[in-house]
């Protein structure tokens, strides 16, 4: 069985001296789609930050694609594993929907005809095509988070790490984008965290984390007894 | 949205918004140039600078009273410079009069100037004529933020108000600096994130330019009519 993200005893402290992970073991097979649920400062983002190496485990190891999450094979990782931030803002900072979308392929040294493309195609996947022109201060929230979606299906990456997707979309748009979600599970490995439980019914595996660890892969009767309790 | 304030106007489709930001940038700042550059005497030619000033206008279609507005608020700042000079001693009248019509002449060059291009085309503009790529950047990420960091003031003021219906100056001016405080903090954290989230994108240090050129014929006509009229002016 090929694992696209095998993490075992990973490990990581802040450099406050808060534990926000420990020994977390996960295993993510090809196109499958992991949801960690858990409350707020459990440690999700925390982890997700590890799946492209923008932190770098204390402890334990982490293999992403196959490779170790190093210096040397940084730039390989973070072109196969594209990160979508909680906070839209926090992702889009260039002038130009455009620009945002083609800053990662940019930095890839993709130019000319091949950058057009691809904008253009992930643009059109997350449904606003003709938006390259319009500026990021002048979309609306739920735009700004498909614009997000864009800027890292742009870099045509295998796995999709997605923050808390549907925090802050109200009812009318977020059935919408759950349908986008549950589109790009079908193309790309996707790991979310999120305290949606709704998220974690698209998924085809659910993991609970809280104080920093994660538990064994979640199976129905264990979801819906989460699920009854939060009601 | 309270911040449109900025590109008003920018989007209205005429011949001074068609034209590419290079143009303008290289034509008004040249003619602020000249126009600080003629002595005071030659007052025909201020006249005519006035008159070239006019027709950009009228071709640029933003309304008048939207000009007048933001030139009746940048003029109080060269007033503020000019007030004294009266008291400087024999022709500090004339040293007014000088300061006083070039200065405003270069703000309805600098007003024509940032109301017929987005803020963003400016910057793209200054980037192709070669101005250092770091400050267009730093350029770049302010205005990107401001209206973020705006936001985030009006919420912060509003959550205040809420719960302080009358202060006294003293604890109002206290509060005013734990806002600006909690804003400074806030906005470090958000740099870190948005540095992380470049990183995530493949970000090693400089940010690639897209490379797009839309000098067109009508550019090329603007321009060199403007540097005609410039010499002839200025030799006049």
């Amino acid at each position: 069985m090929e694992y696209v993200i095998e993490a075992s005893g990973l490990g990581y402290t802040y450099p406050d001296g808060s534990l926000a992970l420990r020994d977390i073991n996960l295993r993510v097979r090809r196109n499958e789609s992991v949801c960690l649920i858990g409350p707020n400062g459990s440690g999700k983002t925390t982890l997700l930050l590890h799946l492209n190496g923008i932190l770098r485990p204390a402890r334990g190891k982490l293999r992403v694609v196959g490779l170790d999450v190093n210096e040397k094979n940084l730039k390989l990782i973070r072109s196969n594993v594209g990160v979508v931030f909680q906070n839209p803002d926090d992702q889009l900072f260039m002038p130009s929907v455009y620009e945002d979308v083609a800053f990662g392929p940019l930095n890839a040294g993709i130019k000319g005809k091949e950058l057009e493309d691809k904008v253009a195609k992930a643009l059109d996947v997350v449904g606003l095509e003709g938006y390259g022109v319009k500026s990021s201060n002048h979309l609306s929230f739920g735009e700004k988070k498909r614009v997000s979606i864009a800027t890292v299906l742009s870099m045509g990456p295998d796995i999709l790490v997605l923050d808390e997707p549907t925090l802050g979309l109200d009812p009318w748009i977020r059935g919408d984008f759950m349908e986008l979600i549950d589109e790009l599970q079908r193309t790309h490995t996707v790991v979310i965290a999120s305290h949606d439980l709704a998220l974690s019914e698209l998924s085809d595996s659910v993991y609970l984390m809280g104080d920093g660890q994660l538990s064994d892969r979640l199976d129905e009767p264990g979801l819906s007894q989460i699920r009854d309790s939060l009601r | 949205m309270e911040h449109e304030f900025l590109d008003k106007h920018t989007r209205i489709n005429s011949f001074m918004h068609r034209l590419d930001s290079r143009s303008k940038i290289i034509t008004l700042l040249l003619l602020v140039f000249i126009i600080v550059l003629t002595p005071i005497e030659a007052i025909h030619r201020f006249i005519l600078y006035f008159f070239i000033l006019l027709v950009l206008f009228i071709a640029s279609r933003i309304p008048p009273v939207f000009a007048l507005k933001r030139f009746v608020v940048l003029l109080p700042f060269s007033l503020l410079v000019v007030l004294s000079l009266p008291f400087m001693g024999e022709g500090g009248f004339m040293l007014l009069f000088n300061v006083l019509v070039k200065s405003s002449l270069s703000l309805l060059c600098m007003i024509l100037l940032i109301s017929t291009s987005s803020f963003n085309d400016l910057l793209a503009g200054f980037e192709k004529l070669k101005t250092p790529r770091v400050l267009i950047q730093v350029v770049s990420f302010m205005y990107r933020y401001m209206f973020v960091l705006v936001d985030e003031f009006y919420w912060m003021k509003k959550a205040r108000d809420s719960r302080a219906h009358h202060m006294e100056l003293i604890d109002s001016l206290r509060t005013a600096g734990n806002i600006i405080g909690a804003l400074f903090i806030r906005s470090y954290e958000r740099g870190e994130r948005v540095y992380q989230s470049m990183c995530s994108r493949g970000f090693t240090g400089d940010i690639k330019p897209i490379k797009t050129s839309c000098l067109t014929y009508t550019d090329f006509v603007y321009v060199f009519f403007m540097f005609i009229f410039s010499s002839i002016v200025s030799i006049w």
